[in-house]
């Protein structure tokens, strides 16, 4: 039964109800002495089950504690994968761990091999890392996104061409927002994402190689990453989503650069901007997001081409991620170099 | 009232506070039905803690802006651009050899910008087969044999001898052919002798996106693209028009 099980919630409701009839059941029972023993007892953990069920359902929303492990470790880098179920017909989804040489981190990440692969295990892909949001893991992606399922459908309509998506984690620690930089003497996750990560992909997965077959797509921070990612590796990607990302990374990065050279929108104002293509997503009712979004498709010029989306209801939450999905995916299709034979 | 606003706060706080005072006060006066009254109470009094601290949270957060985020499906976005046909798909179609359906090449006269020499499009195989579809292009300028332009898979070629060559060809011509055929408006490849980067690649500016790859033939100084154009190198005409092939998506 894992942190962020149904089970679990589920068990954690049910203890809150009966420790409630517990608690008016016993409540006038037994001697004084006692009394003051079960009575605060009870109280306890009536309180503690509800806050547990209620911390249950978050974890089951955003996926940051998908093990015990990463639950009671929290200060390790051993961010645990947990087993996804193949759907028949469909993409599979492998699980590794990247052992990075270059940023010195070793994170855990899933892979989805589109279906086309096991008929013909000698083509070789284009690629899109795929990075959650904060807090969060990328079991979102594959949980409450349902990426593998709009993979296999946006593949199979032929709206997007076969394609190799990885979904690496973007926080060394569960409770460590990184917001894919290399934080001033901390985890240096930008250089695990733009060289180790490409790096693993390019030695044991079918995968192309040139930066015009390598995308990016990321909800929320993740969001923010891809964008920052793009602007500033435009030599190892073609094109990024963001999808209800911000334009800086609303963290400390330790100097300064959090202001410049992390901040999408100053890149886009004080350095040469790169022949990249971006797609910016947003629902209208999601002001921050909405904000970043007009901010740097105003900014963006030539020679980067700009595509906007907007959704006219929805927020900051899964199900509008979800909604903006498929046409995000088939956009970075579409500006991403073809599987070769 | 507002999913996001201050009142919605104050009323779930309230209604938190008065649960609380009204399980107190019946705590010891239910009589009978204190075994229901009491648990109820905590509950109500639980659940309404946690959708007040859930209502904050949400305020801070703007993970649902509104009650129509909260309770309707999410719209979506329109996953795919509508494939219009070519102004030409038509004419096609009664071309006996296009009709097949095989590759196919024909003399193109757009409209404008004035071309003057002959300008050659290649259709792969499938293209009227196919009508939905929307093929990516290789732009081939100053090819000295251009059978090397037909039937490249999966991708529309169009043939521009060194004569036709003007300030317009890598920027108006794209806008004419995606009127004519049915091409992507984006990721096209582009092959061209080295000496002519000068005056193509100010298409790069014009029409963002359009142009991310180019393979250069012949020896010379390439010039400085911007960071994220891929440029190759070739030493043939065919290598280069195969590399370029390879850098232009599937057709969609």
């Amino acid at each position: 039964m894992s942190p962020d099980s149904f089970a679990l919630e589920v068990l954690a409701a049910g203890l809150a109800v009966a420790a409630a009839v517990l608690l008016g059941l016993v409540w006038d029972a037994s001697n004084r002495r006692r009394r003051f023993l079960y009575r605060p007892a009870l109280l306890a953990l009536c309180l503690i089950s509800a806050a547990t069920a209620g911390l249950v359902w978050l974890n089951r929303q955003v996926a940051t504690y998908p093990t015990w492990a990463s639950l009671i470790s929290p200060k390790s880098t051993a961010v645990e994968t947990v087993p996804v179920a193949d759907r028949p017909g469909g993409g599979r989804i492998l699980t590794f761990t990247v052992n990075g040489t270059a940023s010195g981190l070793s994170m855990p990440m899933y892979a989805y091999l589109p279906a086309d692969y096991a008929r013909d295990n000698t083509r070789r892909y284009p690629v899109i890392e795929a990075l959650h949001g904060y807090p969060g893991s990328p079991l979102q992606w594959l949980n409450k996104l349902g990426a593998a399922e709009i993979l296999d459908h946006e593949i199979s309509s032929g709206r997007m061409s076969p394609t190799v998506v990885l979904f690496p984690y973007q926080t060394p620690r569960p409770s460590l927002d990184t917001e894919c930089t290399n934080l001033a003497g901390g985890p240096q996750t930008e250089t695990f994402l733009t060289a180790d990560v490409p790096a693993f992909a390019k030695a044991r997965l079918p995968v192309r190689t040139g930066p015009g077959s390598w995308g990016l797509i990321g909800y929320s921070a993740g969001g923010y990453c891809a964008a920052s990612l793009l602007l500033r590796h435009p030599g190892q990607y073609a094109a990024a989503a963001s999808l209800s990302g911000y334009s800086s990374p609303g963290i400390t990065i330790g100097d300064g650069t959090e202001n410049t050279t992390y901040n999408n929108a100053w890149r886009l104002q004080h350095l040469p901007i790169p022949a990249v293509s971006l797609y910016l997503a947003s629902a209208k009712t999601d002001q921050a997001a909405l904000r970043g979004t007009r901010e740097m498709a105003e900014l963006a010029k030539a020679p980067m081409s700009v595509t906007t989306a907007y959704v006219g209801n929805g927020g900051h939450n899964a199900k509008t991620w979800r909604a903006m999905e498929p046409a995000a995916f088939d956009w970075l299709s579409r500006r991403l170099a073809r599987p070769l034979p | 009232m507002a999913l996001t606003g201050r009142p919605l706060i104050l009323l779930m706080a309230l209604m938190t506070l008065t649960t609380l005072g009204a399980t107190v006060f019946w705590w010891r006066r239910s009589g009978r039905l204190r075994f229901v009254v009491r648990p109820l109470g905590l509950l109500l009094t639980e659940i309404l803690l946690l959708v007040t601290a859930g209502v904050w949270f949400n305020r801070t957060q703007q993970f649902y802006p509104t009650w129509s985020a909260l309770l309707d499906d999410t719209e979506s976005v329109s996953s795919a651009p509508e494939a219009t046909a070519g102004n030409l798909d038509s004419w096609l179609a009664g071309q006996s050899a296009a009709g097949t359906g095989q590759a196919w090449s024909f003399e193109w006269h757009p409209t404008e910008p004035a071309q003057p020499g002959p300008l050659v499009v290649g259709l792969p195989d499938g293209y009227l087969a196919h009508p939905t579809r929307r093929y990516p292009v290789v732009m081939i300028v100053g090819a000295p044999d251009a059978t090397i332009a037909r039937g490249l898979p999966e991708v529309v070629s169009v043939s521009v001898p060194v004569t036709s060559v003007t300030a317009e060809t890598a920027t108006s011509l794209p806008r004419a052919l995606e009127r004519d055929v049915r091409v992507t408006g984006q990721r096209w490849a582009m092959v061209a002798p080295i000496a002519l980067a000068p005056a193509l690649n100010s298409a790069i500016t014009v029409a963002p996106g359009r142009f991310p790859a180019w393979a250069f033939v012949g020896s010379g100084t390439a010039p400085k693209l911007p960071a994220g154009v891929e440029v190759h190198r070739a030493g043939t005409w065919a290598a280069a028009v195969r590399w370029a092939v390879a850098q232009t998506p599937m057709p969609l």
